[in-house]
């Protein structure tokens, strides 16, 4: 018997299996791992046969009594690629690898057998993301473009239309089954790394839309993927300035990390902290750095954690300079990073609050009174105008361009902001040279104030169920 | 150490967490809540204060004395 003969007549048994059977015993007779020993054998047989021989073949076979046109063109699909592979070049088999899943996204539409798939789909998903990103990546680097991923782009359609397939199948009682879910979320997670790859992050928001109206229940998701769903929603939510919704996903991701492997730790670990830091510091959190050094396992302290001291110290201190000195400094990382300017902008109401607070402990307030003169003061200090040129015209950096204007509607300005925002507890005086301040609670719990400031998005609650 | 040089050295340093962000393969696919992080008891990892009470460092000193020198010309 020859190697194609013993070949159909495996996936002829296979098929008369039940469905979960069947699909972890198809993941192997479909597999295009190149370690499997049948892929040679096989390959030796299919050397001489045409594409319209091999069709013929696959057609006579009549899998499932010839009612799944898209099977066949899967099984084809997948010959030819056994045919043609080349174990010695990825470049040379990965647009034929590329078709088969094509062919098997397409083959998930047919609603009574679609489930015998699931097993190889999610085995041609693990194996070919890494492989079709590499391809692109190399091509680009050669091809000296800039952003051109033609594979990555394509395996991100395919990934669609298989998700697309599966979540239109509904089981008898109009549920979604615990396989389906389990495997859109893993296509869901998938899709968005590639967006990510590829730069298209708004659509992302496609299948996190999708995620949310399915009513998928998280307590049968295993936690890996769980974090990686989660980490992707919170850094999507980060690059979108969305940065409670971020914190919110990025802390359950650091909280439920596994912590029993130490470089998994640790590795995994930094991932998360290099969006949540920046985050919690923006919805107005302040991490207890060493916590987060023992955290890492970190000996020595960590780049990471040690990258947020100086910038935390500076900010709880109100010294507007040093911080702003500090992220010019350290600017490269911040832009790419996407959170230089929310850091800059965001962050400037509390750099203020923080001085403010800091005048008031230095000059009590006297009949509950915090003098204009006095809070000029502080700002000439803290946002040294005559060092403006360090900045080289980065308007970015710059609260004012010279001495002058910080004046006493500057200062008004700015003590009705913090008022306004619940910063301080306090009110202008009619002169307009003081400011009454409560003698109580002056200074309110910024993690307070800010928890009713930022809501977070509701539609995700179904992940904490 | 001048202002150029350590500014390259920061982004040397942190130039390792810039490439793909995709996960390490986890050891394991699931696990219980004991082998988390919450299991380690971190609840005060967000409780951090905003108030800086450091009296003795430049900043605060620099302050001081610029409000006595303000305070002492009236």
């Amino acid at each position: 018997m020859s190697q194609l003969e013993i070949f159909f007549k495996k996936i002829h048994s296979t098929i008369r299996l039940p469905e979960k059977e069947a699909s972890e015993l198809l993941k192997k007779q479909l597999t295009m791992n190149p370690k499997s020993p049948h892929l040679p054998k096989l390959q030796v047989d299919l050397q001489n046969q045409s594409e319209q021989t091999i069709s013929k073949f696959v057609q006579d076979q009549q899998f499932f009594g010839g009612d799944w046109a898209r099977f066949e063109s899967l099984i084809v699909s997948y010959l030819k690629f056994v045919r043609n592979f080349d174990p010695w070049s990825i470049l040379k088999s990965i647009d034929l690898m590329i078709n088969v899943v094509d062919e098997l996204a397409s083959s998930l539409n047919k609603q009574q057998h679609y489930k015998y798939l699931f097993g190889t789909l999610v085995d041609y998903v693990i194996l070919l993301h890494p492989l079709v990103k590499l391809v692109d990546k190399k091509l680009l680097i050669i091809k000296k473009r800039n952003s051109y991923y033609p594979r990555l782009t394509q395996m991100s359609t395919i990934l669609q239309k298989a998700f697309n397939n599966i979540r239109n199948q509904r089981d008898p009682t109009g549920q979604i089954s615990r396989d389906q879910q389990l495997v859109l979320f893993l296509l869901g997670i998938k899709t968005c790394y590639i967006y990510f790859n590829i730069n298209h992050l708004l659509r992302c928001n496609d299948i996190f839309s999708n995620m949310n109206v399915l009513n998928l229940d998280a307590k049968i998701i295993p936690k890996s993927q769980l974090i990686q769903y989660r980490f992707l929603l919170g850094k999507f939510n980060f690059i979108q300035n969305n940065f409670m919704t971020a914190f919110v996903q990025l802390n359950w991701c650091l909280n439920n990390a596994y912590i029993n492997n130490t470089n998994h730790r640790t590795k995994n670990m930094e991932l998360i902290l290099k969006y949540l830091i920046p985050s919690s510091l923006i919805v107005g959190k302040i991490p207890n750095l060493n916590i987060l050094n023992q955290l890492l396992s970190s000996q020595e302290a960590h780049p990471l954690i040690e990258l947020y001291r100086p910038l935390i110290s500076t900010l709880k201190k109100g010294n507007v300079f040093e911080f702003h000195k500090y992220l010019f400094d350290n600017e490269s990382y911040f832009l790419k990073m996407n959170v230089l300017l929310p850091l800059l902008q965001r962050l400037r109401i509390l750099l203020f609050r923080n001085l403010v607070r800091k005048l008031a402990l230095i000059e009590p307030p006297v009949n509950n009174s915090l003098r204009f003169s006095s809070i000029k003061t502080a700002l000439f200090v803290s946002i040294s105008p005559n060092q403006n040129a360090y900045f080289q015209n980065n308007y970015s950096y710059l609260i004012v361009t010279n001495e002058s204007q910080i004046d006493d509607s500057f200062v008004e300005n700015l003590m009705i902001s913090l008022i306004d925002q619940n910063l301080i507890k306090g009110k202008l005086v009619n002169d307009n040279h003081r400011i009454i301040v409560s003698k109580a609670d002056t200074f309110p719990e910024i993690p307070t104030i800010y928890s009713t400031k930022f809501a977070v998005d509701s539609s995700f609650d179904w992940l904490d169920q | 150490m001048s202002t150029e040089n350590k500014a390259e050295t920061k982004q040397t340093n942190f130039k390792a967490l810039e490439e793909d962000d995709e996960f390490e393969d986890f050891p394991v696919q699931d696990w219980p809540n004991d082998k988390t992080i919450t299991a380690e008891k971190q609840e005060h990892l967000w409780d951090e204060s905003w108030n800086d009470d450091d009296n003795e460092d430049d900043f605060t000193k620099r302050l001081r004395q610029e409000l006595a020198n303000a305070e002492a010309k009236k």
